[in-house]
């Protein structure tokens, strides 16, 4: 099984706003490999996606009618987020100096 | 009493005849709990005073005449279905200590009923994985041997009907993730047809997959879940707007004619002896009672694996992102706002997630689009276009729901591709939108449970349910 290359491996963890120690990126290495290795399984099959078959597979997307309903209570919104002193906003570490 | 070999239409009767109260039914299922909870791990969460408040109204309605099918009904709800002001925490530490500001919407018509929450079920880490064992938080045991997985990822939610911790549970299937638990605790799992039960309010994994679903212990008692949990939504867009029945309409009647498609490829070198024996007896006892089998071929079951995981971790991928600390979820530590996020994301993600993040940024990243995900879509297709094919001459398919009965504990936790590839039967149900029933059919010679899948037509969940409950009131095995 190939192993999957540390470059690669950093470029989708940085896509994915993750990151890895070396001996975590080591194991996630060889068993990304072995994970890609059973997807290339499909890379060889002639077969070409339809675009206009899928709108056929979900005839159901309804939208609902638009009418203006109440909103969500704030503090209930909030209740789970690091919020600031007056409860009405939450909080990020500075994003500019 | 013994909550294992209740129907819930038996427990309607009880209650409404003042049999046994409400609060007398939840007391029978926490004695159970009391019992055994220590040894399987079923539950992240248990809500004995909110059963108890849930008790006293469904007891209420009762007496005032107005009990609905499911009032005064104790259910366990997997932990990644929003509960209202109730920890719902998908197994992961990422939302360890996440309260939903709301009910989804199968909860909101729960309630709607009266029902009582016994607890939220343990999990696979927001959802992802066969066997429970990714869960951040605890090793739930399969209650007939507890030595072996009880599958997953909604293995707390079969290991609590199977244990008889409660009547019936909630789960989640984005691959498999109701009936794959529901055969290894030989009891029954319905996976819905997608678009039947409002996802709004279940944490989304793979939102092209995922349907909520019920796993209890027969068809019959999962269709009357069903009746309650179906139906259009407004905030649902993929919820399709059908006029709801009763999904037990055709329950009794004789299978004489429906025909059976049994294709060759589920059959193979991969699956379990003992699992084949016992899947093909099944068939041959419905043929003698009527029902026509149907020889068939599926060539592209063998391209399930990879086509599922690659649209669901590309889903999984684009879903989990929004975890990032800030409105909700573990916050990380960091100088800035990227570090923050990154913190955040390595603590709160467990190794599978991580995984499955990974390989769906892969296969949707420049480069890799058109290999991966658009020829897994490309598949999708193909793997609609053969169940179409085999509808045309059958009205319902019949597969064995796992290759192999419960696994050890531990056994399988390291190797992700092992894992992967023992999801092989249950995908390409998940991949086409079909209804599934999976059901108990046997047992292997260790005396584990071994589980048959009746797979129909989008929207017919009626005709499986027929046949589940023909076979079920034959055979009593597992139940």
């Amino acid at each position: 099984m190939a192993k999957m290359e540390k470059a690669a491996l950093l470029h989708i963890a940085e896509l994915s706003k993750l990151s890895f120690t070396d001996e975590e990126a080591e194991k996630m290495m060889e068993q990304m490999g072995d994970i890609i290795d059973l997807m290339d399984t499909i890379r060889d099959v002639e077969l070409e996606y339809d675009d206009t078959a899928d709108k056929n597979e979900v005839p159901y997307n309804s939208l609902r009618e638009d009418e203006a309903m109440p909103s969500a209570d704030t503090e209930k919104l909030l209740q789970n987020a690091v919020t600031d002193s007056t409860g009405n906003c939450y909080t990020i570490p500075k994003m500019m100096e | 009493m013994d909550i294992k070999s209740t129907s819930l239409r038996t427990l309607r009767e009880m209650l409404d005849s003042k049999e046994i109260s409400v609060s007398e039914l939840c007391g029978e299922c926490y004695k159970n709990i009391g019992a055994a909870e220590n040894e399987i791990g079923a539950f992240i969460t248990l809500t004995k005073d909110i059963a108890e408040e849930n008790a006293a109204s469904a007891q209420k309605r009762i007496d005032e005449g107005k009990a609905a099918f499911l009032t005064g009904i104790p259910l366990a709800v997997k932990d990644n279905i929003c509960t209202d002001g109730i920890k719902t925490t998908c197994a992961s530490k990422m939302l360890a200590d996440f309260v939903p500001p709301y009910d989804a919407t199968v909860v909101e018509k729960l309630k709607g009923q009266d029902y009582v929450l016994l607890g939220k079920a343990n999990m696979d880490e927001f959802a992802m994985g066969g066997s429970t064992q990714t869960s951040a938080f605890k090793v739930t045991k399969n209650p007939v041997d507890t030595s072996r997985v009880p599958g997953g990822s909604s293995g707390g939610s079969a290991a609590a009907v199977a244990a008889g911790f409660a009547p019936a549970a909630l789960g989640s299937d984005t691959g498999g993730s109701i009936r794959q638990p529901a055969a290894f605790c030989g009891v029954t799992g319905l996976k819905p047809t997608y678009g039947r039960v409002s996802r709004y309010g279940l944490v989304a994994f793979g939102s092209s997959l995922d349907q909520i679903g019920p796993i209890a212990n027969s068809a019959l008692d999962c269709g009357e879940i069903l009746n309650v949990i179906a139906g259009a939504d407004p905030r649902d867009a993929t919820c399709a707007n059908k006029t709801e029945a009763n999904f037990n309409r055709l329950a009794g009647r004789s299978v004489q004619g429906i025909r059976i498609a049994i294709p060759e490829e589920y059959y193979g070198e991969a699956v379990d002896g003992e699992v084949k024996t016992a899947v093909m007896n099944a068939a041959k006892e419905l043929e003698s009672q009527g029902a026509v089998l149907v020889n068939c071929k599926m060539p592209s079951l063998k391209y399930g694996i990879p086509a599922y995981y690659l649209i669901a971790c590309a889903e999984a991928a684009s879903n989990l992102s929004r975890y990032d600390g800030i409105k909700y979820g573990l916050r990380g530590e960091g100088k800035n706002y990227k570090e923050m996020i990154l913190d955040s994301r390595n603590k709160g993600f467990g190794n599978e997630v991580k995984r499955r993040i990974l390989l769906g940024n892969y296969a949707l990243s420049s480069g890799y689009f058109d290999a991966y995900y658009r020829k897994a879509c490309a598949l999708r297709q193909r793997i609609i276009g053969e169940y179409e094919d085999m509808f045309g001459s059958a009205d319902v398919v019949l597969t064995p729901t796992t290759p192999t009965a419960a696994f050890k504990l531990g056994s399988t936790e390291t190797d992700p591709v092992k894992m992967y590839t023992a999801d092989i039967m249950t995908v390409p149900v998940n991949i086409a939108g079909l209804p599934a029933v999976s059901v108990p059919c046997g047992r292997t010679a260790e005396g584990l449970p071994i589980g048959m899948s009746i797979v129909g037509r989008k929207f017919d969940e009626y005709t499986i349910i027929q046949i589940a409950d023909a076979y079920q009131r034959t055979c009593k095995e597992g139940l």
